[in-house]
């Protein structure tokens, strides 16, 4: 399958106290869904920062859109970042949101905005200060003004964590109509903790672990490299080597396996299914962690 | 461009900007008029430092993520700046318009005497190095109640400030003095309110 | 269409059977245009790229064309191909039957017998 790049980041390194981000390659595909999972930690926010440009201080290269540009003001107004907690001044009301945004960017639409407020149920009253939203609103405020926004690729910073499962549903259904919209020329990146919600508009995923890019793919073909396999527990130690990462209880085992390691487990009394993206990112990391698991 | 106008009309809600640039001077205008010079003295630079809360409130202070938002535009940095400049634009005018006008007023109407020109100049420049000294101070914290601490410090070194400076004979001196510190002060408001905009880019700047 | 997340069938799978069974039975119209992929995930809630897997299949066994800009639409059936589906489906059952005659017991004179009186019955 064909797919352009709408980010393109080479050598990018960054070191902290303690910790460094290193992502040797790595290309966010256009026109489709990416979710980057990964513990906390593990390097998430401050990638999106470097791809969000609000921190600058890397080493490396990091590229937008077609004409693989660096970060300048052509690709700023192009793009959309939302980010966790909330990024406006305190004691700003969602009318001062409005005012800034169509200061700061051109293309900021204003009746958007206004209906994007409507349509998320955002508190918008000239004493509904930003710092006595719920963290709830904060972030559909930030979506609110970012969406209101003509831009061709959005970068979310956890976007569904203060989130209700309800409006989570609505946030997959923006994501959903943004890149529908865009007709393959519009882009997501979004950073979770909790995939299973975001499963259902993710066609892309990273999953990112010490400040590295551990597994990366579409998920048609995550879903085929690993399969997802239960046995009984007489089977359990001979399976171990084979499965990438393995949970046993009284009643049997089950694991991850690479698919192509299945003739491993040949005349054992298993059972196969599709793993969902969950599954996947729990085996990766684990497999990868640092955090101990009862064997 | 950056209309700096329009950027100071996006940070100042529309109430603010109607009480502070237009009801304030021209009550303490009147009131001045009616009493004495002091009282705007004391009341003017105390208003500017409240109601700065709501303007730029916190701007500066440590682990502010209200200036994210401005670092994701080209125009961030800009914008605050033009904002933070019309601002002390708008005090100065307002204190012009309070003292200046309270003097011409005072000829006009009421004493047909006023105050002398080194006078005059003194209350002005102290008023406004007050009140953007006091702002900036304040723009440290986001609490609310900082800037109602400032806002008595400000208005008591106000009235201290002009009754031990009146007695220098040098006025001229004194005037050229306070001048300096003002413009002193003012390149401070702008250089801090605009840093987290323009340095928060990096590690080193937060 | 009905989709089983657990089963051991992928999902792209399940829709391309699904769409093919349709084109094969002629529910979906020579020239007639499959759902969009990006509408066909979005009602079923899944990834646009699972979608676009089971059409890829759909276009590499011959039954629908892809059109840029435009989407996939339905090929013409083979009239031959068609008519070989339904006979092997004929003779599937027709096994079958042949098979529950001996479990009952049945010999072949009997079960032709009651293939007569069933085909009479039908008209």
């Amino acid at each position: 399958m064909e797919t352009k790049s709408v980010v393109k980041i080479s050598d990018v390194s960054k070191k902290f106290r303690g910790f460094e981000l290193s992502v040797p390659k790595l290309e966010i595909p256009k026109g489709y869904a990416t979710a980057l999972v990964g513990e906390n930690g593990a390097g998430k926010t401050t990638l999106l920062n470097l791809m969000a440009g609000i921190r600058l201080d890397y080493k490396g290269e990091i590229r937008y859109f077609d004409r693989e540009s660096k970060l300048d003001e052509t690709v700023q107004e192009r793009l959309g970042y939302v980010g966790p907690g909330c990024y406006f001044l305190p004691h700003w009301t969602a009318k001062q949101v409005e005012e800034l945004s169509g200061m700061l960017f051109d293309h900021f639409h204003r009746e958007r905005f206004r209906e994007l407020c409507e349509e998320m149920n955002i508190p918008t009253g000239l004493s509904k200060e930003v710092k006595n939203l719920s963290d709830g609103n904060k972030v559909k405020l930030m979506l609110a003004a970012v969406l209101a926004r003509d831009t061709e690729l959005l970068l979310m910073d956890e976007p569904a964590s203060p989130l209700d499962p309800l409006m989570r549903d609505k946030l997959c259904e923006l994501i959903r109509d943004y890149l529908e919209q865009g007709n393959g020329e519009k882009s997501v990146l979004f950073s979770t903790h909790n995939v299973a919600d975001m499963e259902n508009v993710t066609d892309y995923l990273l999953i990112m672990e010490h400040g590295e890019i551990v597994e990366q793919g579409f998920v048609e073909d995550l879903k085929e490299k690993y399969i997802m396999v239960k046995g009984e527990s007489a089977d359990a130690e001979r399976a171990k080597d084979v499965l990438f990462s393995m949970s046993r209880s009284s009643f049997g085992f089950e694991g991850l396996c690479l698919a192509e390691h299945l003739d491993r487990l040949a005349g054992m009394d298993i059972a196969l299914e599709t793993p969902t993206l969950s599954q996947i990112c729990v085996a990766v990391l684990k497999a990868n962690t640092k955090l101990t698991f009862a064997k | 461009m950056v209309n700096p106008f329009k950027s100071y009309q996006a940070f100042a809600p529309f109430w603010y900007r109607l009480l502070i640039c237009f009801l304030v001077p021209i009550s303490l205008l009147v009131i001045g008029v009616k009493t004495f010079l002091v009282i705007p003295l004391i009341l003017l630079p105390a208003i500017d430092v409240m109601a700065d809360y709501w303007f730029l409130g916190g701007i500066q202070s440590k682990n502010y993520s209200g200036s994210t938002f401005l670092m994701t535009s080209a125009r961030g940095r800009r914008v605050t700046q033009s904002a933070v400049i019309v601002d002390l634009i708008r005090r100065l005018l307002s204190i012009l318009t309070v003292f200046a006008g309270w003097s011409v007023l005072r000829l006009l109407w009421v004493e047909k005497e006023t105050v002398p020109a080194e006078e005059l100049m003194l209350v002005i420049l102290l008023c406004y190095f007050a009140s953007t000294a006091g702002t900036v101070c304040s723009r440290f914290f986001g609490n609310i109640w900082v800037n109602v601490l400032a806002a008595q410090v400000v208005s008591n070194g106000c009235i201290f400030g002009y009754m031990l400076l009146s007695r220098i004979p040098a006025a001229l001196a004194v005037d050229i003095g306070l001048g300096l510190l003002s413009l002193l002060v003012s390149v401070w408001a702008v250089k801090l309110a605009t840093k987290r905009v323009k340095e928060g880019y990096y590690d080193t700047g937060i | 269409m009905k989709l089983l997340q657990n089963s051991g069938v992928p999902i792209y799978q399940q829709i391309a059977d699904q769409l093919r069974a349709q084109i094969l039975e002629g529910k979906l119209k020579e020239g007639e245009y499959l759902p969009s992929i990006r509408g066909l995930a979005k009602d079923l809630k899944i990834s646009v790229i699972t979608t676009m897997k089971a059409y890829e299949q759909l276009e590499a066994e011959g039954l629908v064309t892809a059109a840029p800009g435009k989407g996939f639409y339905v090929n013409a059936q083979d009239t031959e191909m068609l008519k070989e589906q339904h006979l092997r489906k004929v003779e599937e059952a027709l096994l079958e039957a042949i098979h529950a005659a001996e479990v009952a017991g049945m010999s072949a004179e009997q079960l032709q017998e009651t293939l007569a009186v069933l085909l009479g019955m039908d008209k």
